[in-house]
């Protein structure tokens, strides 16, 4: 299931939107013997051209992704956004279908009529919208609970996220998984609540927090997948009997990789420059990090210009 | 008092008599129309249950079908006995679909029965043989209203009988804003019987397809406020997890606060808004250090200090979701006094939040009427008696008095001793005093510097 919140902005999704209804319409009006300008059928009017039709919903549909591609080349891949634009592309080739069938029969009564299917659409994907911004909202919630309480530094879970989620593009996992290992980054530090207080953290074992977290996380059962990548979020990519650990899950050596370099370059006055935290982090190359992902971090650096 | 034996009686009598209804409708629409197009009862019927398999049920039990928008096309396509036979091929879903009790099968599908007849009678007669769309319009809002009338109605009844509620009540607040939907699935349905007629069945396809995708939405929507209300049901369970003495505590608040917002003529929607700002009241605890939060013996003033931010915290968790934004208010003043001595704000009298005195009073008789681990639960009464006499310095005497008047007419199950057994043992010691407990275990009239956390 997509966790994010819209594809794209406000900004872009109107445009696009406009722009793949008129290439639509217009793949209608030359393919088959109507103009749906006019809501006129010349020739015969016995049957609608339905491939036109079809045609016409996946040109829209095409159009409307990549202009969300162009414009947000961050954003989720070509076919999560085409397969949650296709059913909105679909709603309105039906209704553009249905209103040139029923025009010419009911006259003008069909324009406020046939609106209704749309509106009980439009209706229903505003109330998704809302639900998915409530929800990724209550995460962004949850992760500041740390902050507040002065068990993790402000901020350092948003920039965690960003940055596994950039890696997690780079290593070319699937959208999902790039939505589970950016939640977790969120939630990360959830465990630390366990402490007494802030100063009782440094003497702790890290990975006892983190565990405890995740089985907060997991005891929710609303993000499958989240918890185990919180609860191996320190576990190391070459174990202490120099076995390769295998099963660690791709999300938690991201994870690993970068809130430990926003550690180092975010503390206060003892922060080190990217270039010498990207140094210290290369000692454990092959040890404590795998270098696949270390790899694909540095080139999200590289390319965000740090 | 109804015995449960007499409640069964009464309902199974109501069932009875709907049922019969329904057999006598329907043998008397078969028997009294012309010739009946088979075909169009096929396809109808076909599409009545695909719409009843495909339905989406919410978490609150409501359903969204567009069962009704087929009835009504079936009725301005074929007339009342049509429609009536179609309408029963979609109850054979509802069979399908749920492994409910055959007695409630028979139930739905005599009251679907019902309501289907008085509504396609309803538009034949108004409507006539070859009606202008002026008056169809007119006889299908006629038919919405009848249909809802009996099935909402219907329904209603039911459950008042099997719960005990009263049945307006049940119609209030769980049908009534529906009206306006069956009214647009009329419409719908007259839009789908006139494209049928003059168009053709191939209509009905492109007709379908915005609304499956629509229900499909729908569906995703109530997945994922299913997957928010884990979440927050999550949050309130680390809360409990770390001040081991609330267990369950949030859960009986939030059921009491919405009863007592009800009693005050609140909406249900903003009685369901005081529900989360109760159920989440305490949320802010997550952020206060452990050391404190579950510190056996008590706290220093540096450590009230810190305690009493939970409230600030909490509002400031909650600010983030635009969802629970009228509940802020809630969660932040829930720990202000009457006589305004209390935090984070100092607010008095009815400068305080409605939703925070609410709270207020409904966490002060949840505290007081369980067992916590240094003191043992009183009676209701005696919770009562004790709301009652820090009325008008502690608490707000009108929100006293509403949630006096509730549980006396409603009733309230105190928390069971088992629900309060899973306090850590080294806690439930003599060392921990009742004063630096929670606040309104006692309720404190001389000032909060008397260690109210």
């Amino acid at each position: 299931m997509a966790r994010g919140k819209h594809l794209a902005k406000r900004s872009v999704r109107l445009p696009a939107r406009l722009l793949a209804i008129g290439a639509g319409l217009g793949t209608l009006a030359i393919f088959s013997n109507l103009d749906p300008l006019k809501v006129e059928v010349h020739g015969s009017t016995s049957h609608l051209a339905v491939g036109a039709l079809t045609l016409g919903v996946l040109i829209a549909t095409a159009v409307d992704t990549l202009v969300h591609l162009i414009a947000e080349p961050e954003g989720p891949r070509a076919a999560t956004i085409a397969r949650r634009l296709l059913p909105v592309h679909l709603s309105l080739g039906s209704a553009a279908a249905l209103f040139l069938l029923a025009k010419p029969v009911i006259g003008f009564a069909a324009y406020p009529l046939l609106l209704a299917p749309l509106l009980a659409t439009f209706h229903a994907f505003r109330q998704l919208g809302q639900v998915r911004r409530t929800f990724d909202q209550t995460i962004t919630s949850l992760a500041r609970i740390p902050e507040i309480a002065g068990y993790s530094h402000v901020g350092h879970a948003r920039r965690v996220s960003e940055l596994a989620r950039a890696t997690g593009k780079v290593l070319r996992l699937s959208d999902k998984d790039v939505d589970a290992v950016g939640i977790a980054a969120r939630l990360h530090d959830l465990g630390r609540m366990q402490a007494q207080q802030p100063e009782e953290i440094a003497s702790l074992d890290p990975s006892a927090l983190a565990a405890g977290g995740a089985s907060v996380v997991r005891m929710s059962g609303a993000l499958p997948g989240v918890a185990t990548i919180i609860e191996h979020q320190h576990d190391r990519f070459i174990d202490d009997n120099g076995r390769l650990n295998e099963n660690l899950p791709i999300g938690s050596r991201i994870v690993h990789v970068a809130s430990i370099f926003d550690d180092l370059t975010a503390t206060g006055a003892d922060a080190h420059s990217t270039e010498e935290a990207l140094a210290i982090m290369d000692r454990g190359r092959g040890r404590r990090f795998d270098p696949a992902v270390l790899d694909a971090f540095t080139r999200v650096l590289t390319a965000r210009g740090k | 008092m109804i015995s449960k034996r007499g409640t069964s009686i009464r309902l199974g009598a109501f069932i009875a008599l709907c049922a019969a209804s329904a057999a006598g409708t329907l043998a008397w629409a078969v028997l009294a129309s012309g010739p009946i197009d088979w075909g169009a009862v096929a396809l109808f019927g076909v599409l009545a249950l695909l719409a009843e398999t495909f339905a989406v049920t919410t978490a609150v039990g409501s359903t969204y079908s567009v069962t009704f928008v087929i009835t009504i096309a079936a009725a301005t396509v074929m007339g009342p006995a049509g429609a009536v036979i179609a309408s029963l091929f979609g109850t054979t879903g509802i069979l399908d679909a749920s492994k409910r009790p055959p007695i409630k099968h028979l139930f739905n599908a005599s009251q679907i029965v019902l309501a289907t007849a008085a509504a396609a009678h309803a538009l034949h007669l108004i409507a006539g043989s070859n009606p202008s769309f002026g008056r169809s319009l007119g006889a299908v809002t006629v038919a919405a209203a009848l249909n809802f009338v009996l099935n909402t109605g219907l329904v209603s009844k039911a459950i008042g009988l099997s719960t005990g509620q009263p049945t307006q009540a049940v119609w209030r607040e769980q049908f009534l804003g529906l009206a306006p939907a069956y009214l647009a699935y009329a419409l719908l349905g007259l839009l789908l019987g006139i494209l049928h007629v003059a168009v053709g069945w191939g209509s009905i396809v492109f007709f379908l397809v915005p609304l499956f995708v629509a229900r499909n939405a729908f569906r995703s929507a109530i997945e994922l406020q299913d997957a928010f209300d884990r979440v927050v049901s999550t949050l309130v369970a680390a809360v409990e997890h770390k001040d081991p003495y609330t267990s369950g505590h949030a859960e009986r608040v939030s059921r009491l606060a919405e009863r007592v917002a009800r009693s005050y003529g609140k909406s249900p929607q903003d009685a369901r808004a005081i529900r989360y700002a109760a159920l989440m009241h305490d949320v802010g605890k997550l952020a206060v250090h452990n050391a404190v939060l579950q510190k056996p013996s008590s706290l220093t003033d540096n450590e009230h200090q810190h305690m009493r931010r939970h409230t600030e915290h909490g509002a400031e968790l909650a600010s983030g979701i635009d969802l629970l934004a009228g509940v802020l208010d809630g969660i932040r003043h829930h720990h202000e006094r009457w006589d305004g001595l209390g935090y984070p704000d100092g607010l008095a009298g009815e400068g305080i939040p409605l939703a925070a005195r609410i709270i207020t009073v409904a966490d002060a008789f949840d505290a007081m009427t369980s067992t916590r681990a240094y003191s043992r639960a009183r009676t209701l009464e005696e919770a009562l008696d004790e709301l009652a006499r820090c009325a008008g310095t502690q608490f707000d005497p009108s929100a006293v008095a509403a949630l006096k008047r509730t549980i006396e007419h409603d009733g309230w199950t105190l928390p069971d001793e088992s629900e309060l057994t899973d306090e850590d043992p080294c806690h439930a010691t003599s060392h921990h005093e009742p004063d630096h407990g929670h606040a309104h275990t006692a309720p404190h009239l001389t000032g909060i510097s008397h260690g109210s956390r």
